[in-house]
């Protein structure tokens, strides 16, 4: 991409809103009324212009094909300008003035034929340019571009006074190569921009253009931008709902994984909710729409997206400031050169100067050292359910050195799950546990809800329990065969006066010391089981612990529990934690932690922690699902595996890593290119390929985030964990989650 | 001229490898016609735009071996170098098309040969007389082993207008194969696909030996590639 840059002229209204009909990317729109004009196409480039004309759609067909033959025929005649170039040249230089009449007819027919043959590339590919460049100057700016056409028709004009003297070295071909190859490189960028954005944008292919939908008793097909809220839309099997809404009719298995992370399909019948984006796996469904357009789940997944391309990064700012100087100080440069050429070796060698000068020092791989990287890390990270709310998050998270995650809901399930069992003499585990669901069976109560858990996972069958009461924050009891049974806490059986026998006692003491929390069952007047729960750790959390460890950050838990519990939780994740914290306490503790070695990532749900999300450096929110526009969270993860986090952080120093060594390259053969330029040592054909090499290296470069593998390189790792993340990062690839 | 007949040859015989690798590409030019004639012509104008790309690629070959040929190399020419080179890349594709080699790991053709092709398809789709022959000059830039193995011979004649020739000769030797498979020609059975590979891959063995000899420097050296270039030189410009 060129710049534009912007005469010091009175300061016009810039509307920051406006993108690039071709590639996405923001441009900022100067006019004497402040306004956009949106009956003509706007474009941030010439190569996105140009790109754009060659592919235009139907109606336009001919004009598309017309301006790539326009290319094509460009090259073919370059390529024979070059081929009468090289007798000249070889002529020139290694016969020396030895050379006979005949060779020296010979050498005025090539420049003759040159000058026939470079005219015609002259039109084709300069006058694009020179009309794109007319467009920028109605909008007070001007671009390399432009002068290097300028450049390009000087020296054609110096050749054409060289063929019509008969003696001399003519530039043909350099005129003809330079405007090949800067459409060329243009065309590259244009597109690789649009490979990128593609990238980002991945999600809004998901949805159906058009869809089925019921109005006045009939089924007709109407564009998914048609759909009302209350409309009836028929989903087929295999399809992608277009709406978040009710079912109104059917069943079919539905897959949310684009919503909620989760690979399971779950089935929906009437009265489900289904979100836009989700995919109907093997039912037609009938469903009326609740939200619409920008308003559904995917919608928002796609705005937050779009707002995270936009916002501009340090490295993409610090390119914009060095961009600003780049006009001026280019033609200065010209300038110089062309003095210099000028008296060295005369009026030829100072045009040759000053194009090779403009020529290199063209910052097309600036433009798109930064938003590239970043665009295709967004895109991946998009891909695997991570949701960046800026661009800029990608920069800040590559340089988190601690991680702070809440306890509940994001390292745990937040479901209690049974531990342990002590049983009373005279009765069995399943007696005991098949009463005990029994009774948890008609509570909804998450300490219920694992035991009936834990009967079902051991295949006991509850014990159907009647007339059951709640005591609010004792527990349950029932009558039943089998008398008064109670399931509750230790206060409950102290009121009951049941009898706490001396293993009983044992139990619970070992459970208060460790910071369990307990469950007894009481029969015949007597505990006869303490049931010890716990948390149950989400899959994969001591491997992301250890993988964020092998990253060099320093990881801390926090939570709410009491310090038993965090003790327990210390020792059992071999981790820092810091337990008995209000929220409060952890915005302070998120505060107040220094900055010196990096900065900080605060992991939790996004609802109770938010204030110390909102403290950190970059707040990530685990299981999102839907809602990813919690606001205190940089990041959300749609899912819940905590594995995806070194991961997120691997990829993030890898596209930083990406962005400077774009930057690095870009710089240094700026700066080299244009030393050698001024002095004259520059050819500008050498110029305008090492320009194009410049773009693609960018390109393939900032290409390379999206490989095969996420992130992970062997410098981000001590030796032990390698092996460890490669691993589960091809999980993780695999979108097959442990 | 005998060399010119060698590289027709070569070519000709290793031209199974051109249709392996671009034979997609000629059968995409005749797609959509379903008569002889009109497709004929359209082959021919796609090759004639490979070969067109071949000898300014040639042209620039000779160019570069007519540079380096002035700049003195420690113990061996510039052009005997690159005999040597041409000679031992044809000796690695023919131990290759044997499967003699161990097999490289396919890893796509990189971000660049994507562009690369995005470009080419565009020129595939556009229809129209030029069309073809554009797409021709595309399909010559692809990146290929045996165009690059070619193409060393062609620097070590050291004379952009041999080089042109010699790349002119190699574009004509693939010619046939790639028209007869884009007209819709009957590709051989299995058992002749083979045998054909084994010729060629013996074809390239013998001419990349024949290549390393003739760069070395024997007693009797007027088969060393310096004196050829001159005595061809001399017919080349006295015919």
């Amino acid at each position: 991409m060129s710049f534009a840059t912007p005469f010091p002229w009175p300061r016009r209204i810039m509307n920051d809103a406006a993108v690039c009909d071709y590639c996405g990317l923001p441009v900022s729109v100067k006019s004497n009324d402040g306004a956009v004009h949106a009956e003509s196409p706007l474009f941030c480039c010439y190569g996105c212009s140009f790109a754009a004309r060659i592919t235009r759609q139907s109606g336009e067909r001919g004009q598309a094909v017309w301006m790539l033959t326009r290319l094509g025929l460009a090259g073919f005649l370059t390529m024979c300008v070059m081929m009468c170039s090289i007798y000249l040249y070889g002529r020139e230089v290694y016969e020396g003035d030895g050379s006979n009449a005949t060779s020296d007819t010979i050498a005025q027919v090539l420049r003759y034929a040159s000058l026939l043959l470079s005219t015609p590339v002259l039109f084709l590919l300069g006058a694009p340019v020179l009309q794109a460049a007319r467009a920028q100057w109605q909008v007070r700016s001007i671009t390399t571009d432009t002068l290097v056409v300028f450049g390009v028709v000087a020296a054609f004009l110096y050749s054409y006074v060289v063929t019509l003297r008969g003696f001399g070295s003519t530039y043909y071909e350099t005129a003809c190569m330079i405007l090949l190859f800067m459409t060329l490189g243009r065309w590259f960028e244009a597109v690789g921009k649009l490979h990128a954005f593609e990238r980002v944008m991945a999600l809004e292919k998901l949805l159906p253009a058009t869809v089925r939908v019921l109005r006045v008793g009939t089924e007709m097909t109407i564009q998914s931008n048609d759909i009302q809220i209350g409309d009836v839309v028929h989903v087929f099997a295999g399809d992608r709902l277009a709406v978040d809404g009710v079912v109104e009719r059917g069943i079919a298995n539905v897959d949310e994984q684009i919503v909620t992370g989760e690979s399971r399909s779950i089935v929906k019948q009437p009265g489900g909710v289904v979100s836009a984006g989700t995919l109907a796996l093997d039912g037609d469904l009938f469903v009326r729409a609740t939200s619409v357009g920008k308003e559904t789940t995917l919608g928002r997944l796609i705005t937050l997206l779009e707002s995270a391309r936009a916002t501009k990064g340090r490295y993409e700012r610090i390119a914009d400031r060095v961009a600003g100087y780049f006009l001026p100080g280019t033609i200065l440069l010209a300038a110089i050169a062309a003095v210099l050429g000028l008296f060295r070796a005369g009026a030829h060698d100072a045009i040759m100067s000053s194009l090779a000068v403009l020529l290199i020092a063209c910052p097309c791989g600036l433009g798109i050292a930064t938003p590239m990287a970043v665009w295709m890390a967004l895109g991946r990270a998009a891909a695997h359910g991570a949701m960046f709310r800026s661009g800029e998050t990608l920069e800040i998270l590559a340089r988190v050195r601690t991680v702070y995650f809440d306890k509940t809901g994001t390292l745990t399930t937040g479901a209690p799950r049974v531990a342990g069992t002590t049983l009373n003499t005279g009765i069995t585990l399943s007696e005991a546990v098949s009463a005990a669901a029994g009774l948890a069976a008609s509570s909804r109560h998450s300490v219920s809800m694992g035991l009936v858990r834990f009967a079902n996972d051991n295949g006991i069958h509850a014990m159907p329990a009647s007339c059951v009461t709640t005591i609010a924050g004792r527990g349950l009891e029932s009558f039943g065969p089998l008398g008064k049974v109670m399931l509750g806490n230790e206060a409950m059986m102290a009121d009951a006066s049941m009898d706490f026998s001396e293993s009983m006692r044992a139990a619970l003491d070992e459970a208060h010391s460790s910071g369990q929390s307990v469950v007894c069952l009481g029969l015949n007047n007597r505990v006869q089981a303490v049931f010890t729960l716990d948390e149950e750790l989400r899959a994969g959390v001591r491997d992301a612990l250890n993988c964020l460890n092998e990253l060099g950050c320093r990881v801390v838990v926090l939570t709410g529990d009491h310090a038993a519990r965090g003790r327990a939780i210390s020792r059992e994740l071999s981790v820092e934690t810091h337990a008995a914290l209000l929220p409060a306490d952890k915005f302070a503790r998120v505060a107040g932690t220094s900055r010196q070695d990096g900065l900080v990532a605060m992991v939790g749900d996004g609802l109770n922690d938010a204030p110390a999300m909102a403290a950190a450096d970059v707040g990530i929110a685990m299981g999102c699902g839907a809602d990813v526009t919690r606001e205190s969270a940089a990041i959300c993860l749609l899912g819940n595996d905590p594995r995806a986090l070194p991961d997120l952080i691997a990829l993030a120093r890898r596209t930083v890593r990406t962005i400077r060594v774009n930057l690095f390259w870009v710089f240094l053969y700026n700066g080299i290119g244009l030393a050698l330029a001024v002095a004259g040592k520059l050819n500008p054909v050498v110029a305008a390929v090492a320009m194009v090499a410049s773009s693609l290296f960018v390109i393939g470069n900032s290409l390379r985030l999206c490989g095969p593998r996420l992130a992970v390189r062997a410098t981000d790792l001590s030796t032990n964990g390698r092996s460890k993340l490669a691993a589960y990062s091809s999980d993780f690839h695999a979108g097959a989650p442990a | 001229m005998i060399e010119l007949g060698a590289i027709l040859t070569g070519s000709f015989l290793s031209s199974a490898h051109c249709v392996g690798m671009c034979g997609g590409f000629a059968i995409a030019v005749g797609a959509s016609s379903k008569s002889f004639r009109p497709m004929f012509v359209r082959q021919l104008t796609y090759s004639a735009g490979r070969i067109f790309t071949y000898a300014f690629l040639g042209a620039l070959g000779g160019f570069v071996g007519q540079s380096l040929s002035k700049q003195n190399l420690a113990f061996v020419t510039a052009q005997q170098a690159f005999s040597i080179l041409a000679g031992i890349l044809m000796i690695l594709v023919g131990l290759s098309s044997l499967g003699l080699l161990p097999k490289r790991r396919k890893s796509g053709i990189g971000p660049v040969g994507q562009l690369w092709s995005s470009l080419f398809s565009q020129f595939l789709n556009a229809r129209g007389k030029s069309g073809y022959f554009l797409a021709g000059i595309a399909t010559g830039f692809l990146p290929c082993g045996l165009v690059y193995t070619f193409l060393a011979l062609a620097v070590a004649r050291g004379n952009p207008l041999e080089g042109l020739l010699w790349m002119t000769a190699f574009g004509i030797g693939t010619a046939p194969a790639m028209i007869a498979i884009g007209c819709g020609g009957r590709t051989l059975g299995q058992v002749g696909r083979i045998r054909l590979l084994r010729l060629a891959a013996l074809a390239m063995l013998f001419m990349g030996g024949a290549s390393v000899y003739r760069a070395i420097p024997h007693k009797d050296s007027c088969c060393s590639p310096s004196h050829t270039v001159v005595s061809d030189n001399h017919v080349g410009l006295t015919n």
